[in-house]
């Protein structure tokens, strides 16, 4: 039993596969030169074209037969990402992922590559779309920024690798950067006309927006009855995700003051004067590698999980699969505490809850000493060993900035990998002082 | 700085790319237009804009006249205006005659009015000097100012006459040039020209306007439209009635009528709406209207008038129904109920009360998907989802209720349910009411709390249990305690199933068992439900450890009652045998221990007694000893109240089990239960065949295999005969709460009506399945061991079952442990396990047997299913309800409904039918195939993820409770529990095969499960601001409080209640009855006010007078069948019309003009109706069985009953009596006597009221309701209540009647004959007196005698009196001295004692009637002795005027006193209408003035003559 997809859905599929196939006509126009990419666009122009071709004529006869992605893919892929691995195959995934285009940036970055890619994702995408339920997440007015932001994301990350990667190789030839300008221009026309026909532009664009995709009317709020899931606004959700990990005050409150002060900061942590002006990586890895993580995969990677794949009950949910608010995921969270006590030392006595200070400090002392020694220790040994370079360049004050801040963005992965390796709860616990870490 | 003149991008570029961006901006900006315009509501809007133009051109020419009429018309104008010319002429011709008569009137009327200023100023003058001078008037000043103004009054006069004289002259001459005659005629000629045209005026007038002109045109162009747009958004602001969003209220907006264009205007109805898609040139009548109207125009035209239509503008255009769709019909359709709704004279107007708040919905949404519309079927799902893209709105919680539930909506505010009853019996919400009695009627309300006030607030229907004992049954500070807390009183329902705490007595354990297997197996038409042989109990659907336990849990149940109730019964018996020294030992005892204990405690506060512990512990010995005597007291009160059943010897030894089944039939059984076998005729007694009654009532249980249940095989048939019989004489005595009623039958009666039920005994077929498999004693203690896990240690279960090889249990608890687990509750269901522990000692071990395990797990069984909440079972007084409260279900969140996998359950399970009314094409139809059961596509889809919906769920469980277990694995007690319901319980019908019966017990149950499911989805507890909530007050509450109690106990099973009504075009009929042919009824005549026909006109009463309609269009009379006549031949054609029988007068206005004369059908007339003037027809509330009786008794005694006529009457008066008008008819005082102990009143019928099991309140609500009812529907008559005055018990009354009597007596030359008359009894009176005085005297003097020495002076006083009036009498006698015995006549009895003489006829009242002792020729109506305590005086008199008008059949009472007659001078001197109230007045007197010696010497009138014939007398002339 498959739902029939509506007459006008497959209308609008077939418009998409027509953008998709003039696209690739487009390339393989560009790519006049080089025949064997010039049939493969072509081809995949075609392969594109087919669709609509099929949908409209579907559309038009019986939306009954409208083709929709195979019942076994849709179950492999609920299969696969289902219950508690989904999150873990998707972090893990997107850190892998940000590793190896990082380091064949060369090779992916390749036009090629990228248009094979990109390529690949539409037509996922389009047979994603013939899913009821990942079709009800996607085209939801909502969410639409969010697809928006990841062709975008994704475009603009593969632009600016792909100068790097030209410029690093032309500056290793010794031959000027592709940016490399010193003329002064006019401010008329150069910047304001063009100014103009920019506000032009994204007006023009916003109404389209507004025309095509109306705001959905919903309820007002009730104090009653929370919607569930619960969502923050799309560029809060990694946010919302670091709630999964930490107590609100970190997540809420810490985590994102941190952020803001790091971002503050980087002027006077980051005094590499090059790569002004132009693309670079071999320049500065560090600094690159750093934000890209940062911006990348705990920010972004996190907004799409907690948008696209976050369902009832704040429960992962695979793209194929139906929200069921009834869906209940066994969460068996243990403290460290209660870890160290009981399974190294097999000693409850110390575990009990209340008590004075002295106890709790006592009963807590595993968390709040690796804390101690991940917050205070590892900064100097970092500085004698791995960043010895950067402490001698950055001097004592900079380097611990740095270094603190770097110690709080490593924090997230950290603590999401302890969950799952070890379910671990909190390294620190203590409920009486409502601290926990 | 590098300047440089080239720039950094081509600037040309740049002009291109801005070029470009600047026309996609523009393009953008016109897309918003484009948006704008076609934003969904405008495009109806303006399309409603034609239909609009368009019906009112319709509207137009239905109104105008046709082309004859336009020939009158034209006649009319022309007559018109030769008149209007005259007139002026004559106008002309006058003022030239008239000379200087208008001048010199008007001078001299302007003098006049001068000289009457200077009056009025003059006169102010005077009275200022009065006051400013001491003299007052008499000053000089005052006199001065008073010479003037003589003076000025003068000439005033003097100028008066000259102005009336010009004036007269004036009048005169305008007379005689015949002016005014003119004007009359033109006003004449006016009135008829509006007559033909007023309405064609009108609607010309709205045709002009609802064209558009040209700046509308213009302003609804696109883009223009986007700033001063002619559509608008129609928006409903409701502050007071906010959607409540818990905790918080928002404003809500409805903003649905800016689409729904026509829901106010009452002639956009769906067939004219559609007509507009036909094409008007079809149309011959419409073309006629249209030629008619163009000349009309033409003329006006012609003639100079303005503002009129255009040809054009009227020339209807067709509207092509592809714009004008099915849907748009729907949506531009005024609302179907505009009596009642959005009309702003309706009581629901759209101003005050939106839409959304009886629809649901988004109220400020403008788009059919965002407003959250809901189809009501999946068919309509479907063209939905095609037509307008479809689908569930997820953000609004509160969709569009499908139209098949809005009635649940009216819950919100009507919280009573039955103030949605008017007129009557008029029921507004008839799904919804039916659910709500469906949910009283199955104990719904058992398990599943629905209160109806929440935090003080009333939230809805309040239907809750009864504590248990019910209130009346205890102490008044119990009773206290229980009302203390207004905000939380006690439930008032009853449980709905029998009292199980006496079962033993009824039947045995194997019965109990098969019934509980299957309870519609033994009885199909049960309200008991189905726990077992469900989807998750059937043993296919068990795992393997589980098979066994449905049956062998019907065991531990079974035996769990039995041993139970026997152990009442075994107390009962022993208390009703115990002597009475028993309860004085008891209460003896207790004061004893009383002071024991007080002794003891004081002995405690001594300072320094010895042995303190010693004396605690007596304390507390005694104390407990205290607390065992007093609840042993305590339960035999209880007891007391319960019969033991009729003692063995008493019962008749053996039965005419023929008369029994008479009885059965006769004496009112069937008003309540049914009987298979008196379905078909059968047998005889009393030398007449006994014929088939067939009942149709569902109320008590269908009685046809009773004798399976109270003899089962083997059983001793008198015990059952005893039971029976003892619960037909006493059912109170056997359940102090059963809700049938004392039959008031003898012994022997009841012995031959139980010997009669308990001879049928018919088939009684079970399948397999039904049978239950013989008690396994391991699979009870499975079942035990897994109840015992939830209290013990596993290891402890073990320990205590002791399970041997073969698995049965062994071991047992000690009492220590089992005391130790039941700790303070006595009602611990481990105490089961151990019997009885008194007496035992504390290590003993009770070893565990089959007996125990059942008792065990026969309680957790009852207990887990709930049994309790219908029941009465011992052991569970205090247990409280197992399902979830229901007073929020209907908007409880659907997150919260466990929906598991009943998807697929349904679709593995049923046959999935598109809709319920399938047509029948391709096997759709609504009906069983392949063996199961069809389901409706609509609830399927609410089951679906994408669909999930309260209605959905409800419905499921509804249908199959238990499917929600469907592919779940579930311990047995963590399965659901609901038992499967059946709702409709239709009963089959005589003439209807298995398959048709079959199909319609399907049909009905889904309606039936609509209704139920109605009023739940209804219970929103929403907080609706208290004057929007309906609350009846007064007599209106009266009314809607007593319908509940009247159908608590059936009362509407035999008695006619109400009238029915029906609302009918009220215009044909009246036509009809004014001009057509002679009437096929003789009652239904013509008549003018006053009213002439042989009795009084009552006007203020509404028998008599009609209520005026206001609307001609629509009108509603009150009436019931005609009686039924059971003819031997069907020789006749049944009539296509609607007989009915007008319990009101019906008033209209004669040819249906304001103007018209009053006319009135009075009551009693029959009309006879063509079913298409029919609108609407409400049945009657009750009287079937009275139907059935009549009908029964004309075939069982046609000599009696049969044969129509007179005879006719007699069986209806055999029947129960009609309370139509009981409240106006009868003292609220005595009516609430006789429902506490009715008495036999009428000695025609062939049944007596029962008594009725009714608690004080409920009587009292009985009573309130008929005076209620009689006084808010009856206005005219002043009835008052609770109270009743008696203005003729009064002294000044009596004295006042006799008075003018006398001087009647006396101007009738009547006086002397009637002194003459008295003249010998007075002298009797005189003797007799002087004996008495002289009997008197003689005591005195034995009395002097006998008297001591110190009393002799007294006793000589009183012997002197004596003598005193001893003399006085003899010489009173002597003289023959009536003269005070005259004045007393005269003053006080005169009245009385003739009117005596008129009741005390032999040929008026006691034809029929008996008057206290004193026969009548027969004995057909009440004795008239009652009359006074029992009736109200207005009723007696109006009934004595016309009895008929009372009546739903004609009645043997014949008029007495015709108005047109003066009879029985001989009686009583006057009108019939004195002789009507002077009967009155004696019947309200009657116990008092019955011992007036004056009573003594009344002549016998009337022996020798015959009796009227009652019928001839009784149809009037």
């Amino acid at each position: 039993m498959h739902e029939t997809l509506p007459r006008d859905f497959q209308v609008g599929l077939a418009g998409y596969y027509l953008i998709c196939a003039a696209l690739n006509f487009g390339f393989a126009q560009f790519y006049l030169q080089k025949p064997r990419l010039r049939v493969a666009w072509a081809v995949c122009g075609f392969v594109f074209a087919l669709h609509t071709l099929v949908y409209l004529i579907t559309a038009a006869t019986n939306p009954e037969l409208g083709p929709v992605i195979p019942h076994g893919i849709v179950e492999t892929t609920n299969r696969i990402l289902d219950h508690i691995w989904g999150p873990i195959l998707y972090f893990v995934g997107s850190c892998v992922g940000f590793g190896a285009l990082l380091y064949w940036r060369k090779q992916l970055t390749q036009p090629t590559v990228a248009i094979a890619f990109l390529n690949l994702t539409l037509f996922l995408s389009g047979w994603s779309m013939t899913n009821p339920d990942f079709r009800s997440i996607i085209t939801k007015a909502d969410n639409v920024p969010i697809v928006m932001l990841m062709f975008s994301v994704g475009f603009f990350t593969w632009f600016g690798l792909r100068r790097a990667v030209i410029n690093d190789e032309r500056m290793e030839r010794n031959e000027p950067v592709l940016e490399k300008d010193d003329e002064k221009v006019l401010v008329w026309p150069d910047l304001v006309y063009t100014e103009l026909i920019c506000m032009i532009i994204a007006t023009a664009v916003l109404v389209v927006w507004s025309i095509a995709l109306e705001a959905p009317l919903e309820q007002p709020a009730t104090s009653a009855k929370a919607p569930n899931p619960s969502k923050a606004p799309w560029y809060f959700l990694g946010l919302q995700e670091m709630l999964v990990y930490f107590d609100p005050w970190m997540a809420g409150v810490v985590l994102p003051t941190m952020i803001i002060i790091g971002l503050i900061a980087i002027p006077y942590i980051d005094f590499n004067p090059k790569g002004n002006g132009y693309y670079t990586f071999k320049e500065r890895p560090f600094a690159i590698t750093t934000f890209l993580f940062g911006f990348l995969v705990l920010w972004v990677v996190l907004i799409v999980l907690g948008t696209l794949l976050r369902g009832p009950n704040w429960n992962f949910f695979a793209p194929f699969e139906y929200w069921d608010p009834h869906k209940v995921v066994p969460l068996n969270n243990v403290n460290l505490s209660e870890l160290f006590w009981l399974g190294v030392v097999g000693d409850p006595t110390f575990l009990r809850e209340g008590g004075s200070f002295v106890s709790i400090l006592v009963r807590e002392a595993p968390g709040i000493l690796l804390t101690a020694i991940y917050m205070l220790a590892l900064p100097p040994i970092l500085a004698k060993t791995v960043f010895r370079k950067f402490y001698i360049k950055m001097g004592f004050a900079r380097y611990f900035m740095l270094v603190t801040l770097l110690q709080f963005m490593a924090a997230l992965p950290i603590k999401m990998v302890l969950r799952w390796v070890i379910n671990l709860k909190y390294i620190v616990y203590i409920p009486e002082y409502f601290f926990n870490i | 700085m590098a300047a440089s003149d080239s720039t950094y991008r081509n600037i040309k570029t740049l002009h291109v790319v801005f070029a470009v961006s600047s026309l996609v901006m523009l393009a953008t900006v016109l897309g918003m237009f484009v948006k704008d315009y076609y934003r969904p509501w405008k495009v109806e809007q303006r399309l409603f804009f034609d239909v609009e133009e368009e019906m009112a051109k319709r509207q137009l020419l239905a109104a105008s006249p046709t082309e004859d009429q336009v020939d009158e018309i034209a006649i009319l104008e022309k007559q018109l205006a030769e008149k209007r010319a005259e007139l002026s002429a004559r106008r002309k011709e006058f003022d030239k005659s008239v000379g200087d008569l208008p001048a010199r009137k008007l001078k001299t009327e302007t003098a006049r009015a001068a000289v009457k200023a200077d009056v009025d100023s003059v006169q102010s003058f005077i009275n200022a000097a009065a006051e400013r001078n001491e003299e007052g008037l008499a000053s000089a000043e005052a006199l001065r100012w008073k010479a003037q103004l003589d003076e000025l009054t003068k000439r005033l006069d003097q100028l008066t006459v000259q102005v009336q004289e010009n004036q007269a002259e004036y009048d005169r001459r305008l007379n005689e040039a015949g002016i005014p005659q003119i004007e009359q005629q033109i006003a004449q000629l006016e009135r008829r020209h509006k007559e033909l045209l007023g309405d064609f005026d009108r609607f010309a007038k709205l045709v002009s306007q609802k064209k558009w002109s040209t700046a509308e045109w213009l302003r609804s162009r696109p883009i223009i439209d986007g700033f001063a747009s002619p559509t608008r958004i129609n928006q409903i602001t409701l502050t007071e009635l906010p959607i409540d969003y818990s905790f918080k209220h928002v404003t809500r907006f409805d903003r649905c009528t800016t689409c729904h264009l026509g829901m106010e205007k009452g002639n956009y109805d769906p067939a004219a709406l559609s007509r507009l898609t036909e094409n008007p040139n079809l149309d011959k009548e419409l073309a006629s209207r249209l030629r008619g109207a163009r000349k009309v125009i033409e003329k006006r035209r012609d003639a100079g008038a303005k503002d009129l239509p255009s040809e054009r503008d009227i020339q209807p255009k067709q509207i092509s129904s592809d714009v004008l769709t099915v849907g748009r019909i729907r949506q531009f359709a005024a609302h179907p109920r505009l009596d009642l709704f959005v009309d702003s004279a309706s009581p629901h107007s759209a101003e005050k009360f939106g839409c959304t708040i009886c629809h649901s919905g988004q109220g400020s949404a403008t788009a059919f998907y965002e407003a959250s519309h809901y189809p009501n079927s999946a068919p309509q799902k479907k063209d939905w989802k095609e037509k307008y893209d479809w689908k569930t709105n997820h953000y609004w919680d509160f969709p569009m209720v499908p139209s098949r539930f809005v009635e649940s909506s009216c819950v919100k505010c009507h919280h009573e349910i039955t103030d949605l009853i008017r007129y009557g019996n008029q029921v507004e919400a008839p799904k919804l009411v039916r659910g709500y009695n469906l949910v009283k009627e199955l104990g719904c309300f058992g398990c599943h709390e629905i209160a109806g006030i929440k935090a003080g607030r009333k939230i809805g229907p309040d239907l809750r249990l009864e504590p248990d004992p019910a209130p009346e049954f205890r102490s008044p500070a119990e009773q206290a305690l229980l009302t203390a807390d207004p905000l939380n009183p006690p439930g008032t329902l009853r449980k709905v199933g029998p009292s199980l705490n006496r079962l033993a007595e009824k039947t045995n354990e194997e019965w109990v068992r098969l019934w509980l297997k299957s309870p519609r197996g033994f009885r199909p038409s049960t309200k008991m439900p189905h726990f077992y042989l469900q989807p998750n109990n059937r043993p296919e659907n068990l795992p393997e450890d589980q098979k066994h336990f449905p049956d062998n849990e019907i065991h531990a149940i079974s035996h769990y009652l039995i041993v139970k109730s026997q152990g009442q019964v075994n107390e009962i018996r022993q208390i009703a045998t115990e002597s009475p020294d028993a309860s004085q030992a008891d209460d003896q005892k207790r004061q004893q221990l009383e002071n024991e204990i007080r002794n003891a405690e004081n002995e405690l506060k001594k300072p320094n007694g010895s042995n303190k512990d010693t004396v605690r512990q007596r304390l507390a010995d005694l104390k407990a000893e205290l607390h065992s005597v007093q609840s042993r007291m305590q339960r035999r009160e209880q007891l007391r109240r319960l019969a033991p059943p009729v003692a063995m010897q008493q019962l008749p030894a053996d039965a005419d089990v023929a008369r029994g089944r008479v009885l059965f039939q006769e004496k009112g059984c069937l008003a309540c239960h049914s009987h298979e076998a008196t379905e078909s005729s059968g047998g005889e007694h009393g030398g007449k065949p006994i014929p088939a009654l067939v009942g149709d009532a569902t109320f008590a249980p269908d009685l046809s295999r009773l004798a399976h249940k109270l003899l089962p095989e083997g059983g001793k048939v008198n015990e059952a005969r005893r039971w029976l019989v003892s619960w037909i004489l006493n059912p109170s005595g056997h359940n102090p709460r059963t809700v049938m009623p004392n039959t008031q039958l003898t012994l022997d009666e009841a012995n031959d009506v139980a010997a009669w039920l308990l001879s049928y005994k018919p088939m009684w077929p079970r399948s397999m399945e039904e049978e239950v498999a013989p008690v396994d004693v391991r699979v009870l203690a499975d079942m035990a061991e897994m109840y015992l896990k939830k209290v013990l240690t596993v290891s402890e279960v073990r320990d205590v079952l002791k399970r041997d090889a073969s698995g049965m249990p062994r071991g047992g608890f000690t009492v220590r442990r089992l005391k130790e687990i039941a700790g303070s509750n006595p009602e611990n269901d481990e105490l089961e396990l151990g019997g009885d522990l008194r007496g035992k000692n504390d290590d003993e071990v009770i070893p565990i047997d089959e007996h125990k395990l059942k008792m065990y797990v026969g309680k957790k069984a009852i207990g887990n299913l709930g049994c309790y909440a219908c029941h009465s079972i011992p052991g569970f007084q205090n247990a409280k309800p197992i399902g979830t409260a229901l007073n929020e279900w209907g908007k409880k969140d659907i997150e919260r409904l466990a929906f598991e996998d009943g998807h697929k359950f349904v679709e593995q399970h049923f046959h999935i039918v598109p809709s319920r009314d399938g047509n029948g094409k391709g096997g759709q139809e609504f009906a069983i195939r392949d063996g199961k059961k069809p389901y409706e596509q609509f609830f399927v889809d609410m089951l679906d993820h994408h669909g999930r919906s309260r209605e959905g769920f409800l419905h499921l469980k509804l249908e199959e409770p238990r499917s929600y277990d469907y592919n779940r694995i579930r311990a047995w007690d963590e399965r659901l529990r609901m038992p499967q319901f059946k709702f409709a319980r239709p009963r089959r019908l005589p003439n209807e095969s298995r398959e048709e019966y079959e199909a319609r017990t399907i049909r009905e149950e889904a309606e039936a499960r609509e209704a139920v499911m109605t009023f739940i989805l209804g219970l929103v507890a929403e907080t609706i601001p208290s004057h929007y909530v309906h609350q009846p007050k007064g007599d209106r509450y009266h009314e809607v409080k007593g319908r509940q109690i009247l159908d608590k106990f059936n009362c509407a099973g035999c008695h006619l209640i109400r009238p029915g009504s029906i609302e009918f075009r009220a215009a044909p009929l009246y036509d009809r009855l004014e001009n057509g042919p002679p009437n096929p009824h003789p009652d239904l005549y013509k008549h003018e006010t006053p009213y002439t026909k042989d009795d009084y006109f009552e006007p203020d009463h509404i028998a008599w007078a009609g209520v005026d309609p206001g609307v001609v269009e629509r009108a509603r009379m009150f009436g019931t069948h005609p009686p039924i006549e059971v003819k031997t031949d069907d020789e006749d054609e049944p009539s296509p019309n609607v007989g009915y029988w007008l319990l009101r007068a019906v008033r209209f206005r004669s040819g249906l003009k304001k103007e018209g004369n009053l006319r009135d059908i009075p009551a009693a007339a029959q009309l006879s109706l063509p079913p298409n003037l029919i609108n609407k027809s409400v049945p009657a509330y009750g009287g079937a069985f009275m139907d059935q009786l009549v009908q029964y008794l004309q075939k069982r005694d046609r000599e009696n009953y049969g044969g129509g006529g007179a005879k006719l009457s007699l069986a209806y008066a055999a029947a129960p009596p009609t309370l139509v008008g009981e409240g106006e008819k009868v003292q609220p005082e005595w009516l609430y006597n006789f429902l506490h102990n009715p008495y036999p009143i009428r000695p025609l019928t062939v049944l007596r009221m029962p008594r009725f099991n009714l608690s004080p309140e409920d009587a009292q609500a009985i009573v309130n309701y008929f005076s209620a009812v009689d006084r808010s529907e009856n206005k005219g008559i002043g009835l008052t209540y609770p109270y009743v005055a008696m203005p003729q018990r009064e002294n000044n009354y009596l004295r006042e009647r006799t008075t003018e009597y006398v001087a009647r007596l006396k101007a009738n030359g009547k006086y002397e004959a009637r002194k003459n008359e008295f003249q010998r009894y007075w002298e009797e009176q005189l003797a007799a007196e002087k004996a008495a005085a002289d009997r008197a005297l003689k005591e005195a003097e034995d009395l002097l005698k006998a008297a001591p020495e110190a009393g002799k002076a007294d006793a000589q006083r009183l012997r002197d009196e004596a003598k005193r009036k001893a003399d006085l009498a003899t010489e009173r006698w002597n003289k023959k001295d009536v003269s005070e015995l005259v004045s007393r006549w005269e003053q006080q009895e005169a009245y009385m004692a003739d009117a005596s003489r008129l009741v005390l006829h032999n040929n008026i009242c006691l034809t029929c009637h008996y008057v206290g002792s004193v026969a009548g020729k027969e004995n057909k109506g009440p004795n008239l002795e009652l009359v006074a305590e029992r009736l109200r005086p207005d009723w007696v008199r109006r009934w004595v005027t016309n009895p008929q008008r009372f009546l739903h059949y004609t009645t043997v009472m014949p008029i007495n006193f015709l108005s047109t007659k003066t009879d029985h001078q001989d009686a009583f001197i006057g009108t019939s209408k004195d002789q009507i109230e002077a009967v009155r007045d004696f019947l309200m007197l009657y116990p008092e003035v019955r011992n007036w010696p004056i009573m003594r010497a009344r002549p016998m009138l009337g022996s020798g003559t015959a009796p009227a014939t009652t019928a001839a007398a009784a149809g009037g002339e």
